[in-house]
């Protein structure tokens, strides 16, 4: 694929890819950033190529794993499950009413604290398939896992979800 | 009551979720000039066609080495009996050549004969036989 056409594909699924190297980041913005770049870098390099066995979303997260996985080894930073709950309050605002801002913001805190609390693979798992859409044997590609296993973890983690998201409602 | 309809209520929270932060994502403008000021200038040729070259050269090298060696006709046979053949007709050729420099032919010496020889030892083996093996066998 020709650099420029592989330019504004990368685009169209910018902002996509940075939600998912936020959650492979732990919630830490400037890393999910840096790690973004460095993803692109490593396109531009060629050290990343796009062979049109998988479908570009696949493989660019694929690649944004994997880098997200090494800088978050480098920097020895781990994640913390009390940070991001905080981290997506502060992204919850800017809706178009008082009301909905106020419905919106505890729905996006309460998913952040109970998707901190769900296993990295069911997170992960979920992640794609509800953030991003994305069918499961789609998320088992970029995972490196089988579908099986892949169904295996998106049917616990809606399980485990479901009675954390129960439990901080009860809880607030 | 169906899957989809069972994951609804998960669905939406994620949407919620999903505008906030995607709101809050860098341009992909600035990240991707980011990327490319990030990227180290490259050092000389790019290590595919840096690697083609090495190869060529190596390859012109090997050619040239293949042309220049000095060729030894004895390592040449490769097959024992070939190589024994090619002793038995030295030998041979080395008696010629001694009864042609004692006979005094006056007209043809060795030096032709080597000559031939050079452009086939079976050919200058068979003149030498044919020509002087009669006078070889008269009384001297």
């Amino acid at each position: 694929m020709h650099l420029d056409s592989l330019k504004h594909e990368l685009g169209a699924l910018h902002e996509g890819a940075f939600g998912w190297a936020l959650l492979c980041c732990g919630r830490d913005r400037d890393l999910a950033g840096d790690v973004l770049q460095i993803a692109y870098c490593r396109v531009l390099a060629g050290e990343a190529v796009f062979e049109g066995r998988a479908r570009l979303r696949t493989w660019l997260f694929g690649v944004v794993r994997g880098v997200a996985l090494e800088e978050v080894r480098r920097r020895g930073r781990e994640r913390s499950r009390t940070d991001s709950g905080a981290a997506l309050d502060q992204r919850a605002g800017a809706a178009p009413s008082p009301h909905e801002r106020a419905e919106r913001h505890e729905a996006v805190s309460a998913l952040g604290v109970a998707l901190q609390q769900l296993s990295p693979r069911q997170r992960e798992v979920l992640h794609l398939v509800f953030y991003e859409g994305v069918a499961i044997s789609e998320a088992a590609a970029v995972l490196g896992i089988g579908v099986g296993s892949a169904r295996l973890h998106y049917e616990r983690g809606k399980r485990n979800l479901r009675r954390l998201m129960r439990e901080v409602e009860v809880g607030s | 009551m169906t899957t989809e309809r069972r994951d609804d209520d998960l669905q939406r929270w994620f949407d919620a979720a999903r505008e906030a932060q995607r709101r809050d994502a860098p341009s992909f403008e600035s990240t991707w000039s980011a990327a490319q000021s990030r990227q180290p200038r490259p050092a000389g040729l790019p290590r595919r066609r840096r690697g083609l070259l090495l190869l060529a050269a190596a390859a012109a090298v090997f050619a040239a080495a293949a042309l220049w060696w000095p060729r030894d006709e004895a390592t040449s046979v490769d097959e024992p009996n070939q190589r024994a053949a090619a002793h038995d007709l030295d030998a041979t050729f080395a008696a010629t050549l001694a009864a042609i420099d004692s006979a005094d032919l006056g007209w043809r010496t060795s030096t032709d004969v080597l000559m031939r020889r050079d452009s086939s030892s079976l050919l200058a083996r068979a003149d030498a036989e044919r020509l002087f093996a009669p006078w070889d066998e008269s009384p001297r």
